[in-house]
């Protein structure tokens, strides 16, 4: 009984606690970082390379940021249409939410590829352009 | 039955406890002292450096922002209402860019900033982010630290006008 009543102290007491300490200077919602936001990948079906992004609620990638490269080559990629969207500062662009398929050409078959991305949170908060290395084809 | 009784009562003190502590913490002037914050010298848009400790008996924000960000873009004409307000006796923005300098320059004419813009480019912007408290690498990020070297913000994300005034540590009366 002792060590049942003291557990449930402890809860408690943790309890409040724990409330009382999300007051203060901190003060934000919680974000994922860019790579849980924005998880982005590559395979190889025969000869064609894709690349994909997993989304997640909340979260989206521009279309005017995606960017490809092999071995520090531009490649021209073949992007799918996005949901359109009207950014004061950009002006009419796409953004991309939920999962993002990339097909690229026919010769981003072998060598150093490079994606770069950059998207924001619903709730207000941009990540900086990132980018990712992946070697093709993926071991 | 008796335990119950222990146990309600422990969780009235507990609860009675927790929100005296809150209370204590939300008052800015109750935040526990802060490890020593970094500092920094950085040139604005004009070329001349600025620091923190330029502002001494005002509160300062450091909003770190940039122009590929649009929630950021959102807040700044909040944050020149501000300066506007507050800033002869009590208030100095700074607001530090993560961006090309170019591109900082030009939008900081035409959206007229009132404050000073330092411009960072590279990846030292979003470590002197970091060395402030920032956990997400996300922009904006406002940090606000009172004349007494206290940090009473500390946001990643969009913040209102209105949270950051809440915050602002000023003479009764205002």
């Amino acid at each position: 009984m002792g060590s049942r009543l003291f557990i449930s102290i402890a809860l408690i007491s943790f309890s409040a606690l724990s409330a009382a300490n999300d007051f203060g200077a901190d003060s934000q919602a919680a974000f994922l970082s860019a790579d849980q936001a924005f998880v982005a990948d590559v395979w190889m079906d025969g000869e064609q390379a894709t690349v994909a992004w997993q989304i997640a609620p909340g979260y989206y990638l521009y279309g005017h940021a995606l960017a490809f490269e092999l071995d520090g080559a531009t490649l021209q990629a073949s992007i799918p249409a996005g949901e359109p969207y009207r950014d004061e500062h950009f002006g009419d662009v796409s953004i991309y939410r939920d999962q993002l398929f990339v097909a690229l050409p026919p010769e981003a078959a072998r060598g150093t590829l490079t994606v770069h991305y950059q998207g924001c949170a619903d709730a207000g908060l941009c990540y900086p352009p990132t980018q990712r290395s992946f070697t093709l084809p993926p071991p | 039955m008796k335990t119950w009784i222990v146990l309600l009562v422990i969780a009235v003190i507990a609860a009675a406890g927790g929100f005296a502590l809150q209370q204590s913490m939300q008052a800015p002037d109750a935040l526990p002292a802060q490890a020593a914050l970094p500092s920094f010298s950085i040139a604005d848009l004009g070329g001349e450096p600025v620091t923190p400790d330029d502002f001494p008996g005002k509160t300062v924000l450091i909003n770190f922002w940039a122009t590929w960000c649009p929630p950021c873009r959102d807040e700044i004409p909040e944050l020149i209402a501000l300066q506007d307000k507050y800033g002869e006796d009590h208030l100095q923005i700074l607001g530090i860019a993560l961006d090309d300098r170019a591109r900082v320059a030009e939008y900081a004419a035409r959206i007229g900033m009132n404050y000073p813009v330092l411009v960072v480019e590279g990846a030292d912007g979003f470590d002197l982010m970091d060395a402030y408290g920032a956990r997400i690498g996300g922009l904006p990020f406002n940090v606000m630290i009172h004349p007494d070297g206290r940090v009473a913000l500390r946001h990643e994300g969009a913040v209102t006008g209105d949270e950051i005034e809440s915050r602002l540590k000023l003479p009764t009366g205002m």
